[in-house]
């Protein structure tokens, strides 16, 4: 559905992008995972036509994309990180006008149009303007301008900035289902749970380049980390830091401010060697927690900070 | 295609504050003009006044000064209404306020000024009857002069009239022109140049790197051509329509004439608005300026242009023709006003025609400088 080859964008000497490869399949809801800065929209930018790139080739639909890519850019929808909407406009003329964009039929056009305040529900919004919409239905109504024309590919920037949990939960059953209708969707986000909850292939960009793709499962299984625990845990001295780190699975153990990370590789009965270490130490304890790897554990092992720092 | 023009027209209509500068702002300023002119020069009353006479002035010179004064005439209406009264009564009915002055008489032969004037306060009836004073005592002075020194001249200056005036105001095709017209006709030019704001509404609209609402219209499959037609004929239209309703309530209701070549009045307004217009979208497609900046921009450009069209000194326009004409020849403002007199009062077209061709002129320059911005599909940064 898209391939991005080599692609390279300079602001002056900053990299934005540097040799970004992206292939993204038919009927895949793929996330590009990264922190803020990182080239995600700036990627969008240049899929849709909008900026000018140095070097690289963009295919989407087995085209190339040019900004009198007319006819393909019918087939594609965008939900801008930023909302954009006409502020004058209600609700039902705002998602028509934008539909009206790409369709010209007006009978088809008005199913659609409803169909998509259905989708997002906003039914009993119709008649209000952007802005008496509260931050949640507004990225709602931002979702039904760019869908409503129902295009193949959709290319969703950050739905979710500063949204409600109740509207993001509604967003992401919305993008799974729009998804379950037959459309690719392209999802970036700096929100790793998101991504992980409804992408089934995922990029993780950092300064411009693609450092790890595949599905999270994929994703996951790049790095040595299979299991972290974490123990409010008190007065651990050095010798008893080295210790458990020697016991098996064991490859990092940090403890700052009574709080002890270990981290170990796959493997069985972690938890359990630990705990028992520390109650043979006579080592007091308090709350204990075992995850599994996460993306960011993923983002922190190749690039060595957090997603979100 | 009929839906992008309904959308564009409700969304601008529903915009308050493009809408107040377009239209409503220059009504408001034109009503003001209204109430601060209406009645200059027209609806001045007689102005009551008290003759006083000293008793050494016998009867036939006193019946002579009172027929003077009651004779002075402004604009077809007598001037003064004149009571002679005893120096008791007079004083009564200016305090009163029944009089708003008091007229000493002298006999002529003493050599001093035969009139002097007691008032109570200063304003502009006060100042006429001060003016009217003095040239009566010019006046007596000059027949004192003649009959010492020539009086076998006397009876040719009996002749003389002094109260004619020796200069008659009239326009080269003979219509009477109220000199506050001007301001009105500025005030035409600034609405017209007010248009900018819509322009400048529309080209962010247009513009991916400008606003996220440009962008999302640039990524349709709508192409840009289309778009940038629908926006700046929106935008024309609107302006359009301003224009002509404010020229209808000066014309209409408030009864300044602009003449009544109707075609030409039309054509100014159409050109004027175009200038407005695309004056802001080539400000509004500037790409990394913030909103604020273009707003200021605009209003320093569309005020000066006002100001040197005289639309707040109606003077400055005759000023820079004399100093620098050039800055006439492509300001807007100017030319639309000048457009316009040459409509409305000096009907005439030769200079009309060369108003009419700079203007096009400058709309051309405007539109091709904000279509070479506004046409980009491609952009370095956003």
């Amino acid at each position: 559905m898209v391939e991005i080859e080599n692609l390279v964008k300079r602001y002056g000497d900053f990299v934005a992008l540097d040799h970004l490869n992206l292939h993204i399949s038919e009927g895949e809801v793929f996330g590009l995972l990264g922190p803020n800065g990182c080239g995600k929209t700036t990627a969008m930018n240049c899929l849709l036509a909008l900026l000018k790139y140095d070097k690289g080739e963009i295919r989407v639909m087995g085209e190339p994309i040019r900004p009198d890519s007319y006819e393909l850019k019918g087939q594609i929808g965008v939900v801008p990180q930023n909302v954009a909407v006409f502020e004058e406009l209600n609700v039902l003329e705002n998602i028509d006008y934008f539909c009206g964009l790409y369709v010209k039929d007006k009978v088809q056009r008005k199913k659609m149009v409803e169909e998509a305040i259905a989708f997002v529900g906003l039914e009993k919004y119709k008649k209000m303007r952007p802005k008496q919409l509260s931050g949640g239905l507004l990225r709602r109504l931002n979702i039904a301008c760019g869908i409503a024309h129902k295009p193949k590919l959709i290319i969703m920037d950050e739905p979710t900035v500063a949204v409600d949990p109740q509207s993001r939960n509604r967003i992401l059953e919305g993008i799974l289902e729009l998804n379950k209708q037959g459309a690719t969707i392209i999802y970036t986000s700096h929100y790793m749970e998101e991504v992980e909850q409804i992408c089934s292939r995922i990029s993780i960009l950092d300064h411009g380049r693609c450092i790890a793709t595949g599905t999270k499962e994929e994703l996951k299984k790049m790095i040595k980390t299979g299991e972290t625990i974490l123990i409010d845990a008190i007065l651990l001295n050095e010798e008893q830091l080295a210790q458990i780190k020697e016991l098996p699975n064991i490859f990092q153990v940090e403890y700052e401010e009574e709080k002890l990370t270990v981290r170990c590789r796959e493997g069985k009965h972690n938890l359990v060697r630990v705990l028992g270490y520390l109650q043979e130490q006579d080592i007091a304890f308090g709350q204990v927690v075992s995850q599994l790897p996460t993306l960011n554990d993923v983002f922190l092992e190749i690039t060595g900070t957090n997603l979100r720092d | 295609m009929l839906q992008l023009f309904r959308y564009r027209i409700l969304s601008l209509l529903r915009e308050k504050t493009t809408i107040f500068w377009s239209i409503a702002f220059a009504l408001i300023l034109a009503t003001f003009f209204n109430f601060a002119f209406s009645g200059l020069g027209e609806d001045l009353k007689s102005i009551s006044v008290a003759v006083v006479f000293d008793e050494t002035v016998n009867q036939t010179e006193s019946e002579s000064v009172v027929k003077s004064l009651k004779q002075i005439e402004s604009k077809h209406k007598k001037l003064l209404r004149v009571k002679s009264e005893s120096e008791e009564d007079a004083k009564r009915d200016l305090k009163n306020k029944k009089v708003k002055g008091i007229y000493y008489v002298t006999p002529i032969a003493t050599g001093e000024n035969p009139i002097r004037l007691c008032v109570l306060g200063s304003g502009l009836e006060e100042s006429i009857l001060q003016s009217v004073m003095e040239s009566y005592n010019n006046q007596m002075r000059v027949y004192t002069t003649v009959m010492l020194e020539k009086p076998q001249k006397m009876s040719e200056l009996m002749k003389f009239d002094y109260g004619k005036s020796m200069v008659v105001e009239s326009t080269i095709t003979g219509k009477e022109v109220q000199s506050y017209t001007q301001y009105f006709l500025a005030l035409i030019g600034m609405a017209c140049m007010f248009g900018c704001f819509i322009g400048m509404g529309t080209a962010s609209q247009l513009q991916a790197n400008v606003g996220a609402l440009g962008a999302r219209r640039c990524i349709t499959s709508t192409s840009k051509a289309k778009l940038i037609f629908v926006d700046v004929f929106v935008a024309f239209f609107v302006q359009f329509i301003s224009v002509l309703v404010l020229m209808a309530y000066i014309k209409g209701v408030l009864k300044i004439d602009l003449g009544n070549h109707i075609g030409y009045l039309v054509l100014i307004a159409a050109l004027g608005s175009m200038i407005g217009v695309s004056l802001g979208m080539l400000v509004g497609s500037i790409g990394k300026v913030k909103e604020g900046a273009k707003i200021g921009i605009l209003l320093t450009i569309s005020l000066t242009s006002s100001f040197l069209s005289g639309l707040m000194v109606s003077s400055i326009k005759g000023t820079i023709e004399q100093n620098c004409p050039i800055i006439n020849r492509i300001n807007p403002s100017s030319l639309i006003s000048d457009a316009l007199y040459c409509v409305g009062v000096y009907e005439d077209m030769g200079r009309l025609q060369v108003d009419l061709l700079l203007m096009l002129l400058l709309v051309v320059l405007l539109y091709l400088g904000s279509f070479v911005m506004m046409r980009r599909v491609r952009y370095d940064n956003i």
